[in-house]
């Protein structure tokens, strides 16, 4: 059930290289389009999570103010300016009878009205005031835990069961950065605008070299950086190809001047490109309304970001409407939510200071819409902490219900870890799988690399798993052989193994799984390595064996210290003669190393009349990095000129090697 | 005896003899750097006590003494003493972009930019400021001092580009931040609070007797001092678990609130009749003149101003902070999760050296001489401005930039798409200082872009980085240049398999070693600008 993230950057990788050359106009937007459902394979047919985060602390008491029975009379205390009236031209908008919405919501109220808009009331997890340890926990999905390594969406995403490992653009986060919720989690893509993205401020003529010579490098080897920057050449790719500058919203719809709006559209516009999009986020901060937070109850900070959030969400909503069964609305859940609500009592700046429950908004076409959730009151007696709102649903319940209905995904115990007893309120229609409690079996392992260590070890290095209790390395020293069991380890931290007393020149293949109470986890990336020293990697890489090849020829020699590590290469043939340069009469003769006077030499025979050759020495002291050294003439013999060139003094031990080269083709 | 038919020098030797302006016998240890994966000292603390090495650099800090221990301690111990750095260059860059508000102290800055002028006016000083910090951060030789200063604006941060802070935000830098990033912590803390860009920020300017406002209260105890792993909710005070002495292990909410009465009054002067001066001022009609209790400890009624000092005595030396602080230091000069055993060392230096005027250089000396210092490297990435700021070095800039400067707005601009623009981090808990929040595809697609433009960028057919220019004449053929550029941008050899590419995109399908007459090409000399933005787009470059 499991992808591995480095199969899917695989996946990515190809199912672009596929899709590139295919550069299509036009129909970039058409639904229909063969070659975009072709490029996203199934995962068209998925269900798409968006995810919108109020940063600061909505104030959710005004934004659905009581507008009749007892909590009326003790909201208008508590509130004596900021309150939302119930009559005149800034009255609330009609919900139930008790609620109103907040009179700048009027794009807002239309989609309640249409039924496609669940309100919960008093939604929390009361613990926390300060903001950031707030949106830790419910971003992270764990109450009182900050030290979770992943968020609850790469946790829903890891878990997903119909996800495709081929997906070109799974997750999108609008904005600067992701957010926590996506922590964890490599394919995210960012996207603040979609049309300055990419190489597209290079020079014409150099942009498919830059790319190309980018791809390059992070192609070589494995490391955090190197996945990170190979995602975001995959993404440049896919917005090179399709661009969304040309995107043109359904229905008539035309989104506000707005950067929330910007933002929608732009997830918008990539869930209709079809790409496989499962996730999206968006944040709207500036909801601290510490002071000053309206001049009267429709005019102010507050009432300009409720007018926003609400054009915003209505527009994007009816972008995607559709009468059809399988219109995009209607597999698409907009989720609206905030760290915490806001003191029921305005303080003296006309604002309001941190609080605890809130509303939390359930957007989408498999919406029941309506006023949800237990609205506890707002006697003295009925606040929490006798200041906020009492939370009565906790926010996890509600994120599990549409993670289970919507996105069919049971595996709540994974990513609500002690979440228990989880009843749906009801918010949206959908199958009650039966959610899979406890940590639920771990992920699979990531083996990162293998790092022969040059005496006969070699050290197995993996990522640490969340909710594992250990590892189970596992070995074969035959490609077709058998596994068997090379370490365990009962801790969950514990990433590296180191294999010694190995065979020298032996082959070694390595896989590690992670294991809980529930089980073990699929398998890792196999990885394999050979007990060698640098140098036989050396020879094995260039000549395909450890020994040495006919067409090359290498020669070791002993070094003053008697120790068998100067080593002198020559690659390439002549390309006059076809034959080797020479180190005297025979040919192909070996080109000669040696130590003279505390200096490494390399010695070799030029033919005559090669002006047109480049014979270059290079020397290296790892055979990874090598530098050209200086080489000199010497007396000619017959058809040869001696050719002598010189290490830095002190520099050996090292390897020399001739690299020879036509310089008139 | 023989004749020399044709010598080839290397490359990273004529960056180096460039840069020691002698011509000589290449340097052994440049070939050897690369044995371990661990790279020369220098490297290790240009890369993380600075913004990245130059050449120049390189060979003043091994020229410093015959061992790694004497050198990092000679080098250090004038990083650790700025103001005995000849800063000649950097600060003929500051005159020549001609900023006119960086000095002006803070009743004046808020008479010229607060209380008069429009809108450009009062954002001027930190439009200012945002160059000057980028301009010391790339050309200063006081490279330590600004990779301090940028600590401390991020760990007491504060979002410089609201209109009604960005006027007092040049004496922010300079009366605050620069003031104390190698001084004593609790002055630190008196300082920040009592700064009108901080009363403002966090709203402590309006909380009074008859209102409350505990926003500031509540960042002084989490981000500023002790610390979240040091916040023990609403847990009633007595079940805190407590220290020997009694002191209690953490901070409740009780504590915050206590924090933000004792806080009262404490606000900003811009009231006509008190003279709008725009700077600090305690009004004692708005101080709540009850006891308060913090940290176990009862600050008595009718304490007035003293309550808010009392407060900051407390968390300054608490254990949690000493704590808190010294983890936070060696994740930035270090690595992310620093050892706590090394975090547990130095809190014990900061804490032995609390009441010392320069506490926090002794507290920076001790984390840079651990041995996890110099064992360490590669276990954080360079963050969008760190990454800007090197390839400004490793080029030798020469831009200017005034504010009249659109080429400087420009790539300004595209460091701020990054997500980590100069003093724009909204929430006070600064940039994050962990990679994985940098290796997502925004930050790197945006440095990718950044470096692209940073290269193209030019006036008047002239280009700010001179690339070409400062390439010497007899590096041609594409090794050669691949080879240059990479020792002079990273000091260190790039991984074959990062090489290679490289070459390829340079040699263009020629030969990779042919000496060629490409400098009459300008088709060339565009790719070798480019091949330059590929080295520093290098997954090498990142780390540090």
């Amino acid at each position: 059930m499991y992808t591995s993230r480095r199969n899917f950057l695989q996946g990515c990788c190809s199912a672009i290289a596929a899709m590139s050359g295919s550069r299509i106009s036009g129909t970039m937007f058409d639904q229909g389009s063969p070659i975009v459902n072709q490029a996203a394979g199934e995962a068209g047919t998925g269900e798409i999570l968006v995810v919108l985060y109020l940063r600061g602390g909505l104030d959710g008491l005004n934004f659905v103010p009581p507008v009749d029975g007892p909590n009326r009379g003790f909201y208008e205390s508590f509130r004596p300016t900021l309150k939302i009236p119930t009559t005149g031209e800034n009255a609330a908008l009609p919900l139930n009878g008790e609620f109103g919405l907040h009179p700048r919501a009027t794009a807002l109220h239309e989609i309640y009205n249409n039924g496609n808009l669940a309100i919960v009331n008093a939604v929390g997890n009361a613990g926390s005031r300060s903001h950031f340890d707030a949106q830790a926990y419910m971003e992270l999905g764990t109450p009182f835990v900050k030290t979770t390594k992943t968020g609850w969406l790469a946790r829903t995403l890891a878990t997903q069961p119909d996800l495709p490992p081929d997906v070109l653009l799974p997750v999108l986060a609008a904005g600067s950065s992701a957010p926590t919720s996506l922590f964890g989690e490599q394919s995210t893509l960012n996207m603040s605008n979609g049309s300055s993205f990419g190489f597209s401020n290079a020079h014409w003529s150099l942009r498919d070299d830059l790319r190309k010579a980018v791809r390059d490098m992070y192609s070589d080897g494995f490391s955090l950086v190197k996945d990170a920057g190979l995602q975001a050449l995959n993404a440049s790719d896919v917005i090179d190809t399709y661009g969304s500058d040309s995107y043109t919203p359904a229905n008539g719809v035309s989104y506000p001047n707005t950067g929330l709006a910007r933002d929608m559209r732009t997830i918008a516009s990539m869930i209709k490109l079809d790409l496989g999009l499962r996730v999206a986020t968006v944040d709207y901060g500036g909801w601290d309304t510490h002071n000053t937070q309206d001049y009267s109850p429709n005019n102010g900070n507050y009432s300009n970001k409720i007018g926003t959030l609400s054009d915003a969400l209505a527009a994007f909503y009816k972008d995607l409407d559709g009468s059809e069964a399988n219109a995009l609305s209607k597999r698409t859940t907009v989720l609206v939510m905030s760290e915490f609500g806001r003191r029921v009592r305005e303080n003296a700046d006309r604002g309001t200071d941190h609080g605890t429950g809130n509303v939390f908004l359930v957007m989408g076409g498999n919406v029941r819409g309506g006023v949800h959730g237990e609205f506890p009151g707002l006697q003295n007696d009925q606040l929490f902490s006798q200041t906020d709102l009492k939370p009565t649903t906790d926010y996890r319940t509600i994120l599990s219900e549409v993670i289970i209905r919507r996105m069919a995904n049971p595996n709540i115990g994974n990513i609500f870890p002690g979440l228990e007893d989880y009843q749906p309120l009801n918010l949206v229609d959908g199958i009650d799988l039966t959610p899979q409690y406890g940590p639920g079996l771990p992920e699979a392992p990531i083996v990162s690399e293998i790092i022969p260590t040059g005496d006969g070890s070699m050290v197995v290095t993996w990522n640490e798993v969340d909710f594992a209790k250990g590892y189970r390395i596992e070995v074969r020293t035959d490609p077709e052989g058998d596994w068997e069991t090379a370490q365990i380890y009962g801790n969950a931290s514990q990433t590296s193994y180191t294999a010694t007393e190995l065979v020298t020149g032996g082959y070694y293949e390595y896989r590690v799984h992670a294991f809980n109470d529930s089980g073990n986890s699929e398998y890792s990336n196999h990885s394999t390595a050979y007990n060698r020293t640098a140098l036989e990697n050396w020879r094995f890489k260039h000549y395909g064996t450890v020994e040495n090849s006919g067409l090359a020829a290498d020669d070791e020699v002993v070094n003053e210290n008697g120790t068998n590590n100067l080593l002198a290469f020559a690659l390439n043939l002549d390309p006059l003669d076809n034959h080797m340069p020479k180190t005297d009469g025979s040919s192909p003769g070996l080109p000669e190393s040696m130590i003279q006077n505390g200096v490494a030499k390399y010695h070799f025979l030029r033919p005559v009349g090669r002006d047109m050759i480049d014979y270059k020495v290079e020397v290296s002291t790892n055979l990874v990095t090598w530098f050209k050294v200086p080489v000199f003439a010497g007396e000619s013999m017959g058809n040869y000129d001696h050719m002598e060139a010189l290490a830095p003094e002190g520099l050996h031990p090292c390897f020399f090697r001739l690299v020879v080269e036509r310089t008139d083709v | 005896m023989r004749n020399s038919q044709k010598s080839y020098e290397n490359a990273a030797t004529l960056a180096a003899k460039q840069a020691a302006g002698t011509s000589g016998i290449p340097n052994v240890e440049d070939y050897r750097k690369h044995a371990t994966s661990l790279p020369k000292l220098s490297i290790i603390a240009l890369n993380r006590l600075g913004f990245g090495p130059t050449p120049e650099e390189i060979s003043g800090f091994e020229a410093l003494g015959a061992t790694d221990d004497e050198r990092l301690e000679n080098w250090l111990d004038k990083q650790l003493n700025p103001e005995s750095i000849d800063d000649a260059d950097c600060d003929a860059r500051i005159q020549a972009a001609g900023f006119t508000t960086i000095d002006k102290p803070l009743r004046q800055a808020w008479t010229d930019h607060r209380k008069n002028g429009d809108y450009n006016i009062r954002m001027q000083p930190v439009r200012e400021l945002e160059r000057l910090n980028f301009l010391r951060a790339a050309h200063s030789k006081k490279q330590l001092l600004e990779v301090l200063v940028d600590f401390w604006h991020n760990h007491f941060n504060v979002y410089g580009w609201d209109s009604y802070l960005a006027s007092v935000f040049t004496s922010w830098d300079r009366e605050v931040i620069r003031k104390n990033a190698l001084g004593n912590f609790r002055v630190f803390l008196e300082d920040m609070t009592k700064h009108t860009a901080m009363l403002y920020y966090l709203d402590n300017y309006t909380n009074t007797s008859s209102g409350f406002n505990e926003n500031f209260a509540r960042e002084l105890f989490e981000l500023h001092s002790m610390g979240a792993e040091n916040y023990y909710g609403v847990t009633p005070r007595d079940e805190v678990p407590t220290y020997a002495d009694g002191t209690p292990r953490g901070y409740v909410d009780a504590d915050v609130y206590d924090a933000a009465e004792c806080f009262t009054g404490w606000t900003i002067n811009d009231r006509s009749d008190d003279g709008d001066y725009g700077d600090f001022i305690y009004r004692s009609d708005n101080h709540s003149k009850g006891e308060k209790r913090i940290l176990g400890v009862v600050i008595p009624a009718f304490g007035g101003e003293s309550d808010g000092y009392k407060v900051l005595d407390l968390v300054a030396s608490h254990p949690g902070t000493a704590r808190y602080i010294s983890r936070k230091l060696c994740r930035r000069l270090i690595k992310d999760n620093p050892p706590e055993g090394l975090v547990t060392r130095i809190a014990d230096v900061f804490i032995a050296n609390k009441d010392e005027p320069d506490q926090l250089k002794t507290v920076v000396r001790a984390v840079v001489m651990s041995d996890e210092f110099r064992s360490t490297f590669g276990e954080k990435v360079k963050r969008p401005f760190e990454m800007a700021v090197s390839a400004f070095r490793a080029t030798g800039a020469q831009w200017n930039f005034s504010l009249e400067n659109g080429d400087a707005s420009r790539i300004l601009d595209y460091l701020e798409n990054s997500g980590q623009g100069l003093f724009r981090h909204p929430t006070p808990d600064g940039f994050s200082d962990f990679k994985e929040d940098w290796l997502s595809t925004n930050p790197i697609m945006s440095m990718w872009r950044f470096m692209i433009q940073a290269v193209e960028e030019s006036d008047n057919d002239i280009r700010h980085l001179r690339i070409e220019e400062t390439t010497p004449g007899d590096v041609k053929s594409a090794v050669d240049l691949v080879d240059y550029w990479i020792y002079r941008i990273l000091g260190r050899p790039l991984p074959e398999g990062e090489r290679e590419g490289l070459i390829d995109f340079m040699a263009n399908g020629r030969s990779e070693t042919i000496d060629t007459l490409w400098y009459a090409d300008s088709e060339v000399g565009r790719r070798l600008r480019y091949l330059v933005a590929l080295i520093l787009m290098s997954p090498t470059n990142y780390l540090r």
